[in-house]
């Protein structure tokens, strides 16, 4: 299963709720102002580093670079990708949930 | 693979644009897109009556003509449509309103056109929520 | 039929909750197999005791007592929403069964579809 989410973890609950949803064998993309949550030294990054290895994070490309997130600084497990790769991502999944 | 898409935030919302991002990448990648849906906010998307200033890029222009240019098949949901003033020339005569501001390549139909797309889509995507 | 789950997340007094619901309704009354849960604020819809008519909307009470009349097969409402807003099961005025966060990703594994809204 694949997870999207899209919005910023400070405004919203979603941010948690996905992640309490979250199998280990699944896998998260962050999309828009959901990127925000791979700020350094946040709070959410801390969480998101701390899902079982088995998760896969994504990360849109262009929505970190459009919000002046620093590749450099971003974990080694998050894998960036573009839309093509997401279409890729959502065929590979049989099931797609937007949060 | 068959996709179906469905919106639901306006296009002032960055979903509005990831979705048309997704769904160029859908076709590019030699997949189909069975249906889109516009629901909730995302229905003042079919409106043709927005102004963008001139070094913006207008969303809803964008949208019209990629679903034209590959003939999709492209419903907003009627109810949210009427509630939010989006209306095609027979709703705007039916309740007696001065102008319509939607209509060719959008079709104004029932939530049922999404349960359905969620029915025979291979992959139903939602953007917008 | 591929089954469908409808994620509800939104306030009594917005929109979105009774956009929510027409769309449960309308997958039920295609005869498609059809869950609703109550998760963040959407587990507000469910409190017992709303006036909306004090706010001048029209009461949500009546499009939710319409989910299991219309076939809407499971309702269920997460159980740590609910605690965190300090509510339990005796404040709902529809019986929805309470879910616990473990339970939550085998519930969006078991349905075919899931739309949140």
């Amino acid at each position: 299963m694949l997870h999207i989410l899209r919005h910023s973890p400070g405004s919203e609950t979603r941010f948690a709720s996905c992640l309490r949803g979250l199998g280990p064998q699944q896998s998260l993309l962050l999309l828009e102002d959901a990127v925000y949550g791979l700020l350094p030294r946040s709070r959410t990054l801390a969480s998101l580093q701390i899902l079982p290895g088995s998760v896969r994070l994504y990360a849109m490309e262009a929505d970190i670079l459009a919000r002046g997130i620093a590749l450099d600084d971003l974990p080694e497990r998050v894998k960036l990708i573009d839309y093509p790769a997401m279409v890729q991502l959502c065929i590979y999944h049989s099931k797609v949930v937007s949060w | 693979m068959k996709f179906a898409i469905a919106l639901l935030a306006g296009p002032q919302d960055p979903a509005a644009r990831s979705a048309l991002s997704f769904a160029k990448a859908v076709i590019a990648e030699g997949h189909q897109i069975s249906r889109l849906f516009l629901y909730r906010d995302a229905v003042h998307l079919a409106s043709s009556l927005g102004v963008q200033p001139q070094d913006e890029s207008d969303i809803a222009l964008e949208w019209r003509q990629f679903i034209a240019e590959h003939e999709l098949d492209a419903v907003v949901c009627i109810a949210a449509a009427l509630r939010r003033g989006v209306l095609n020339e027979d709703e705007a005569q039916r309740w007696e309103r001065p102008v319509a501001n939607t209509g060719a390549p959008w079709e104004l139909s029932g939530l049922g056109q999404w349960v359905d797309a969620l029915q025979t889509a291979d992959r139903a995507v939602t953007f917008g929520t | 039929m591929k089954s469908l789950l409808i994620i509800s997340r939104h306030p009594p007094a917005r929109l979105a909750a009774r956009e929510a619901l027409d769309l449960a309704l309308a997958a039920a009354a295609f005869g498609v197999p059809t869950a609703v849960l109550f998760m963040d604020d959407g587990v507000l819809q469910l409190l017992k005791g709303q006036d909306a008519t004090q706010i001048n909307r029209k009461s949500l009470a009546a499009n939710l007592q319409a989910l299991p009349l219309f076939g809407v097969e499971e309702i269920m409402v997460c159980q740590h929403s609910m605690g965190e807003r300090g509510l339990g099961g005796a404040q709902c005025l529809l019986d929805a069964r309470p879910v616990e966060s473990a339970e939550i990703a085998a519930l969006l594994d078991h349905y075919d579809q899931v739309v949140t809204l």
